[in-house]
């Protein structure tokens, strides 16, 4: 075969098959323009026949300040200030059934597949306040904001084929999840250890408007800043002259009791 | 209907924004307060981050504040001769208060100082509020709310720099509205608050100011107190949602408009009564939640 037209066969062939034997995820990019009201993501996974999927999707590792409620006498009030950080933004993880069902409680927590594994990657700073009931709270904070879930019906299995076992997840993109990098990845178990591990990349990226407002926000920020006030102010005076002009209209249509009493 | 906010990076209801705004720019338009107590919690609990939440709030509160004065400075509610010296006053006690901030901070009895500061302050303001608006309405004394409450002599007359202050039809000495702004100016620091709740009493009971006339001012003050805040917020943290300040905006001008007309219709006392309600039922809602156990022992740092 000529090199060349082996060269572009290679090319053409490879993406098909990434996606065909990795991981598929659509779309790649979360695109949040002005009206983005959340996103539907599916993820396609040709696994091997008889293996157990886990897929999780996680944000990048973020520090979180936090005030500290104690109680003071009768009271409850901020007694101080925590640094939370060594866990990720968001962690979606996701799997055919409970994971307490088909893998060790030590798998769980070497590839952090419950909140039990997730708290223990919890770090508290200053280090004196660090205990384990600031961690519990945390996790309750994150999943009631559903920033962390664990959905055990989430992977839909399809009939086996010659490659494989198609696995699909559609998921609900959480409308709350902030703009950043995120990362899907697949933990493929047989037998209650690890078989295989596939990774790719998935974004959530401001868009138009919102892009180029952020954008304004963060790298002028003084322009930004005149442009609040200015406009502030604007809309303010804007309004008031706008209902004081529909007032002075509506007074200065006749009626005919005050064109009688000459008001 | 969903919007997506750029530097808040969520996207939540337009009309929940427009509600919101109509709701704290109704209270700013009648009573002159910014509404900062109320809009920053509502729009955390819609999932807004808490910095960008207060950072939004002040901007906002320009627009909002702005409407309202414009509408009183055409109904003649704004002294500005006056409103120039609580805001220099104002200006100060901010800054005091911010350094006493830091002093409490690092004694570590801040948080604790400031709640009990708030309950204390919002508490005797508010019932001594309520009590005499209630024995003057029972009174059947009917006070417009353009009527100046009688002037006291005493203390307060014998100190120099006398100035005449034509739009509120009073008399004082310079020091006496720049010194009580400043404390107001403290305690709004210390609280973490435009001030305003403490501000329009203060203006009423002690300026012996007309209640319209301390509304307008006192909307006439916040404007630039948060303009500045805006302008160093956007520059500092980064943290001014444009986007979600004039959907409140647009929400809260059209609540001014509707306040600001309303001081046109209610009495004084009227006024001083719902005003006076309004301030016991905050100090009771931090009362009930410095009591009751919270959900989470953690919540989001806003700073102060």
């Amino acid at each position: 075969m000529n090199p060349l037209k082996a060269v572009v066969l290679l090319w053409l062939i490879s993406p098909l098959a990434a996606a065909g034997l990795g991981l598929k995820v659509t779309p790649q990019v979360v695109e949040m323009g002005t009206f983005y009201r959340g996103a539907k993501i599916q993820i396609e996974y040709l696994g091997e026949p008889g293996a157990k999927p886990v897929v999780v999707i996680k944000g990048s590792e973020v520090s979180e300040i936090f005030n500290v409620k104690g109680r003071a006498g009768p009271i409850w009030v901020n007694t101080g200030k925590v640094s939370i950080s060594g866990v990720p933004s968001l962690y979606l993880s996701m799997s055919p059934q409970a994971v307490s069902e088909f893998l060790q409680p030590e798998a769980i927590e070497k590839y952090m597949l419950d909140l039990t594994a997730l708290k223990k990657q919890i770090k508290i700073e200053p280090r004196e306040m660090d205990g384990d009931i600031l961690r519990t709270e945390y996790l309750k904070l994150k999943s009631s904001e559903n920033s962390y879930r664990f959905i055990s019906d989430a992977v839909k299995t399809g009939e086996a084929g010659q490659d494989g076992v198609p696995y699909v997840i559609d998921l609900e993109w959480p409308r709350n999840a902030p703009p950043g990098d995120y990362e899907v990845v697949v933990y493929e178990f047989r037998n209650g250890s690890i078989a295989k591990e596939l990774h790719a990349p998935l974004k959530a990226d401001r868009v138009g408007f919102p892009a180029t407002m952020a954008s304004l926000a963060k790298n002028r920020p003084e322009i930004y800043g005149v442009l609040c006030v200015i406009l502030a102010v604007l809309a303010g005076f804007g309004m008031d002259s706008l209902v004081a002009a529909l007032r002075r209209k509506g007074k200065s249509r006749p009626e005919p009791a005050e064109a009688i009493s000459g008001h | 209907m969903p919007i997506f906010l750029p530097v808040a990076g969520v996207s939540v209801s337009l009309f929940v924004l427009l509600g919101a705004g109509a709701l704290v720019g109704f209270l700013s338009g009648l009573f002159g307060v910014g509404g900062g107590f109320l809009l920053t919690p509502i729009l955390i609990m819609i999932g807004i981050p808490a910095t960008v939440a207060t950072a939004s709030d002040s901007c906002q509160i320009v627009a909002a504040s702005s409407s309202g004065v414009g509408a009183h400075f055409r109904f003649g509610n704004v002294d500005i001769k006056l409103g120039g010296i609580l805001l220099l006053g104002g200006l100060v006690g901010g800054a005091i208060g911010v350094q006493l901030i830091k002093v409490l901070r690092s004694l570590g009895s801040a948080d604790f100082f400031i709640t009990i500061t708030y309950i204390i302050v919002l508490g005797s303001v508010g019932s001594y509020m309520f009590v005499e608006s209630l024995q003057d309405l029972r009174r059947g004394q009917i006070v417009p709310a353009s009527s100046t409450p009688a002037r006291r002599g005493g203390f307060f007359s014998k100190l120099p720099f006398q100035m005449r202050f034509p739009r509120s039809g009073v008399r004082h000495s310079v020091f006496v509205p720049f010194v009580l702004c400043a404390l107001v100016g403290i305690l709004a620091a210390i609280m973490g608050v435009g001030g305003g709740f403490i501000m329009v009493p203060m203006m009423v009971y002690l300026l012996r100011m007309p209640m319209r006339v301390a509304v307008g001012t006192d909307l006439f003050q916040i404007l630039f107190t948060c303009a500045g805040i805006t302008f160093m917020q956007a520059v500092t943290n980064h943290t001014v949602d444009l986007v979600l300040a004039l959907l409140l905006a647009a929400g809260s001008t059209m609540g001014a408009q509707i306040g600001a007309r309303l001081t046109r219709v209610l009495r004084g006392n009227q006024m001083k009564i719902i005003l006076a309600s309004i301030v016991l039922l905050v100090m009771l809602k931090l009362v009930v939640g410095i009591v009751q156990v919270p959900p989470n022992l953690l919540a989001q740092a806003k700073g102060h």
